[in-house]
C-alpha cells in the first residue's frame, strides 16, 4: 500500500514513467497474435447483440438493452474511465472497423503473407488527413442526439451505418483510415486521451533513427505494422495511437514501452497541433454546456426544440422544424463559431499583454488545449448522474433485454431508485475543480513555452480569466 | 487460410446470423416457446398486453371466451401506463404502471361482442386503444 | 512553494467542499407557517414552471397536473415520489429544510425521453443561491492555489 502511494505520487508529481510491459504477463498478453481477437470478439458479440435488441425490442429506451448499455453503461465507461485512464483503450476492443481489417487482412488472427491486401487498398486523400471529417461528423450525431439516445432503433441504425461505413471505407482505403479520419467517436477519444495516464511510446528514439527496416511501420513476419499510419519513433501524443500494439510485435529490439504517467502531457506537445484539433476542444467543450442544458436543464422547450422528430409516443413525424433550427444553430453556432471567437478574443488578450512574437493564430491554436482536461472533467461530470440515477435501468434490462416482459435473472423489478441523488451537484463541483486545476497548470505551461520569461503570467492571465468563466459556466449549470 | 483460421471464422459468422436469427424468431414464434414475448400463463388466464396505439394497442385486442367461463386477465403495460377498463360489466383493473401487471377476474354470463377500452390517457390515439371480448355458447 | 505542500492544499481544498456539501444538507431550519401554493403542469418531458425556488424553511404546498400521460414527481434528497395521473390534481406539502439545487425528475416512464424529463427545486437562503455564491468562491480561490502552486513549479 505504502509502495503504491509512493508509485502514484512520482507519477503525479515528479514526470516519471513507469513501464508497464516490463510486467512480463502483460507483455506476454500483449505479444500473443491473438490478444486483438479476443477481446473484440466477444466484444463483437455484445454489440451485435445491443444493434439486434435496438431493432426487434421495446421501442421505450429505459426499457431497452440497447439504450441502457450504449448510452448508459458503455458511455459512462468511456468517458469516465477508459478514456482519462487508458487513452485510446476503447479503440483496442472496438467492434465497428473489425469486419473491414478481417477483410483486409484476409484472416482474423494470423499474420498473413499475401502481396497484397484484399480491397483497393488506396491513400488516404491528403485534404482530409485532419479530423475535420471527424468534427462534422460528431456534431452531426450531436445535432440529433436527443433521439439517438432515447430510441433504440436510431441507436441501432447509428451502429450498423457505422459497421457498414466502416467496412465499405476500409476496402477501398488502407489500413485503419475510418478510425483515424473519419470515425465521429474517434475524434474525441483522440483528444481527450491526450490527457490520459497512459502512453506508449519507444525508449530509445536514437535506435529507431538507425533502425533502417522499421518493421514497426512496414510490418513483419509477425505483425502487420501501425495501422494507424504512426511511426512510433517520433511519437510524442497519444492522439492518433490505437493502442493495437502490432508496433510491440514488430520492434526486434523491444523498443516500446508503455508508460503509465501523470495527466495531460501530451497537451503540451506543440508538434502535431493544429486548427482541427483546436476545434475539437471547442466543439467538446460547447456541446458539454449543451448536453447539460438539454439533457439535465430544467428548460423544457429547450428539449422540445431538440425532439423535433417526436409524435407521441414513439413515432418519427417531424414536428417543429422552425425551433429545430433554433437548436441548430445553438449546437453549431456555439460550437464552431460563438466559443472559437470568444477564445481568439482572449488570444488577441495574451498577444497584447505579452507582446509576444507569435501570432494570434498561434497562440489560439497553441493555448485551446489547455481548455481539454476543463472539457473531459465537464463530461464526466454530465455522465455521473446517468448511472447514480438510473443504474436501475442497467439491471432491469439484463433481466429483459427486450422489453418483453422477461425476468431472466430477477433483476428485472429492481425499482428506479437513485443513489444519494442530492450530492450530485457536488460530486460535479469536485469533478470540475479537479478540470480547472488541470486546466490552469496545462495552460501557465503552455504560457512559459510561448512568452518571454518576464510575461509569462501577464500572458496567461486573459487564459486564467477564460478558464475560470468556463468553470463558472458550469458551475452554474450544476449548481445554479 | 489455414484450417484453425476457418474455423474460428466460421463459428464468428454462426454467432453473428444466429444472434439476430433467434431474436426475431422469438419475437414471432414466441408463443409456442416458454420464454417469448407472447407467453400464456395457464388455462383460463388470458396475457393481455397493453401497447400505445401507435406501437399496437391492445395485444390481443380480440379474445374470444366460452359463456359462464371465469378468466383471468393479466394485464402488462409494456410501455406507458395503462388501464383496462369493460364499462358494461363494470370491469376496472385500476392504473398499470408500466413493466408491471394487474390481474383481474371476469365471469361472463351471457354471449356477446364486450368492448374493452384503455382508462389511462397513454398517447394522443389513446382513445382507439380498443379491443373486443367474443363470449360464444358453450 | 514545495510540490507535496500544495497537494496538500490540493486535498484540504477537497475536503472542504464536501464538508460544505454536507453542511448545507443536513442542517434543519425553523419552518416557517406561510405555506404558499404552486401550480405545477406536467407534459411529455416537461414540467412547467421548470424551477421552483423557495426559500430555507418555507412551506410550500404544490399541486400537480398532468396535461398528458401519468408523470412522476421526485425530488433528489428530499425523499418525495409521488405519480400524477392525467385528470387528477395531486397536492403534496414540503418543508424546505434543505439549501441548494435539487433536481425533480420524472418516476414513472413516460415516453422516449422520460429519463431526461427533469426541473430543478431550489431552495435558497435569503433569496441568495448559497451552495453555487461558494461554489463560485471555491473555483476562484482555488484557482488562484493552483497557478501559485504552477507558478511554483514550472522552470522556463
Ligand atoms: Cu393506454
Ligand atoms: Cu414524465
Amino acid at each position: 500500500m505504502k509502495n503504491l502511494n509512493r508509485w502514484v505520487k512520482s507519477l503525479i508529481l515528479h514526470n516519471e514513467y513507469i513501464d508497464i510491459l516490463r510486467v512480463k504477463w502483460v507483455k506476454r498478453v500483449v505479444i500473443h497474435r491473438a490478444f486483438q481477437w479476443a477481446v473484440i470478439v466477444p466484444n463483437l458479440f455484445v454489440f451485435w447483440f445491443l444493434i439486434t435488441a435496438g431493432f426487434v425490442g421495446s421501442p421505450v429506451g429505459n426499457m431497452n438493452i440497447s439504450i441502457t448499455f450504449v448510452w448508459m453503461l458503455w458511455w459512462f465507461a468511456l468517458i469516465a474511465i477508459l478514456v482519462p485512464f487508458l487513452a485510446r483503450g476503447w479503440c483496442t476492443i472496438c467492434p465497428l472497423p473489425i469486419f473491414g481489417e478481417w477483410l483486409q487482412r484476409k484472416s482474423m488472427i494470423k499474420k498473413t503473407n499475401y502481396q497484397k491486401p484484399l480491397g483497393l487498398n488506396l491513400n488516404w486523400p491528403g485534404r482530409f488527413r485532419n479530423i475535420w471529417l471527424q468534427n462534422i461528423g460528431f456534431l452531426s450525431l450531436a445535432s440529433f442526439s436527443v433521439l439517438l439516445v432515447s430510441r433504440p432503433i436510431v441507436t441501432s441504425l447509428v451502429l450498423g451505418g457505422l459497421f457498414i461505413i466502416s467496412t465499405v471505407l476500409m476496402l477501398f482505403y488502407s489500413k485503419r483510415a475510418f478510425c483515424r479520419y473519419v470515425c465521429p467517436v474517434g475524434g474525441f477519444i483522440g483528444l481527450f486521451s491526450m490527457f490520459s495516464s497512459i502512453e506508449l511510446r519507444v525508449k530509445d528514439r536514437q535506435l529507431c533513427k538507425k533502425h533502417i527496416t522499421k518493421e514497426c511501420i512496414r510490418g513483419s513476419d509477425i505483425s502487420y505494422g501501425c495501422p494507424w499510419f504512426e511511426y512510433p519513433g517520433n511519437m510524442d501524443r497519444n492522439a492518433y495511437c490505437g493502442l493495437c500494439f502490432e508496433c510491440v510485435k514488430a520492434c526486434p529490439f523491444d523498443n516500446i514501452r508503455l508508460n503509465a504517467r501523470g495527466f495531460g502531457r501530451d497537451l503540451l506537445v506543440s508538434k502535431g497541433k493544429g486548427l482541427d484539433e483546436a476545434w475539437k476542444v471547442f466543439i467538446m467543450l460547447s456541446l458539454a454546456g449543451v448536453y447539460v442544458a438539454v439533457m439535465q436543464g430544467p428548460w423544457g422547450w429547450l428539449r422540445d426544440w431538440a425532439n423535433v422528430f417526436y409524435s407521441p409516443p414513439y413515432g418519427f413525424a417531424l414536428t417543429g422544424l422552425n425551433n429545430y433550427i433554433f437548436y441548430l444553430a445553438i449546437v453549431w453556432g456555439l460550437s464552431l463559431a460563438i466559443v472559437p471567437a470568444l477564445f481568439y478574443v482572449t488570444a488577441a488578450i495574451s498577444k497584447y499583454f505579452s507582446e509576444s512574437k507569435h501570432s494570434v493564430k498561434d497562440i489560439f491554436t497553441g493555448f485551446s488545449y489547455e481548455l481539454v482536461p476543463l472539457a473531459l472533467m465537464a463530461w464526466i461530470a454530465f455522465s455521473i448522474p446517468i448511472i447514480q440515477v438510473n443504474w436501475s435501468y442497467i439491471l432491469n434490462t439484463i433481466s429483459d433485454p427486450f422489453g418483453w416482459g422477461w425476468n431472466l435473472l430477477g433483476t428485472k423489478n429492481i425499482s428506479w431508485n437513485p443513489i444519494f441523488p442530492g450530492l450530485i451537484p457536488y460530486e460535479q463541483l469536485i469533478i470540475l475543480l479537479i478540470g480547472l486545476y488541470y486546466s490552469i497548470k496545462t495552460g501557465y505551461k503552455l504560457a512559459a513555452q510561448y512568452f518571454d520569461r518576464n510575461v509569462v503570467l501577464r500572458g496567461f492571465l486573459p487564459q486564467l480569466v477564460f478558464i475560470v468563466i468556463a468553470s463558472s459556466t458550469f458551475a452554474w449549470l450544476f449548481l445554479g | 487460410m489455414d484450417r484453425e483460421e476457418l474455423i474460428l471464422t466460421v463459428s464468428v459468422i454462426l454467432v453473428l446470423i444466429l444472434i439476430p436469427t433467434a431474436a426475431i424468431y422469438i419475437k414471432y414464434n414466441g408463443k409456442t416457446l416458454p420464454i417469448g414475448p407472447w407467453k400464456e400463463k395457464q388455462e383460463g388466464t388470458v396475457i393481455v398486453y397493453a401497447w400505445t396505439q401507435e406501437d399496437g394497442g391492445w395485444m390481443p385486442n380480440e379474445i374470444i371466451v366460452k359463456k359462464g367461463e371465469t378468466v383471468t386477465f393479466v394485464i402488462r403495460s409494456m410501455d406507458m401506463a395503462h388501464g383496462l377498463i369493460i364499462p358494461e360489466l363494470n370491469v376496472d383493473s385500476g392504473v398499470v404502471k408500466p413493466g408491471s401487471e394487474k390481474s383481474i377476474q371476469v365471469t361472463f354470463e351471457k354471449p356477446g361482442i364486450y368492448v374493452f377500452y384503455c382508462s389511462v390517457y397513454c398517447s394522443p390515439l389513446h382513445y382507439k386503444m380498443t379491443g373486443k371480448i367474443i363470449v360464444v355458447e358453450g | 512553494m514545495s510540490s507535496s505542500k500544495s497537494s496538500k492544499i490540493f486535498f484540504y481544498i477537497l475536503i472542504l467542499t464536501l464538508v460544505f456539501s454536507g453542511l448545507s444538507f443536513y442542517t434543519n431550519y425553523a419552518v416557517a407557517s406561510n405555506p404558499k401554493t404552486i401550480y405545477v403542469e406536467l407534459s411529455q418531458f416537461k414540467y412547467n414552471p421548470g424551477r421552483i425556488i423557495v426559500n430555507k424553511g418555507d412551506t410550500v404546498i404544490l399541486e400537480l397536473r398532468s396535461t398528458d400521460v401519468t408523470h412522476g414527481f421526485y425530488i433528489d434528497g428530499y425523499n418525495i415520489n409521488v405519480e400524477a395521473p392525467p385528470g387528477e390534481v395531486v397536492t403534496i406539502r414540503i418543508t424546505a429544510d434543505m439549501v441548494g439545487k435539487f433536481k425533480i425528475r420524472c418516476s414513472v416512464t413516460c415516453g422516449p425521453l422520460h429519463p431526461f424529463m427533469v426541473g430543478d427545486f431550489l431552495v435558497e437562503e435569503n433569496n441568495v443561491n448559497t451552495p453555487f455564491i461558494v461554489s463560485i468562491g471555491l473555483i476562484l480561490l482555488f484557482g488562484i492555489i493552483t497557478l501559485i502552486k504552477v507558478m511554483g513549479g514550472v522552470e522556463i
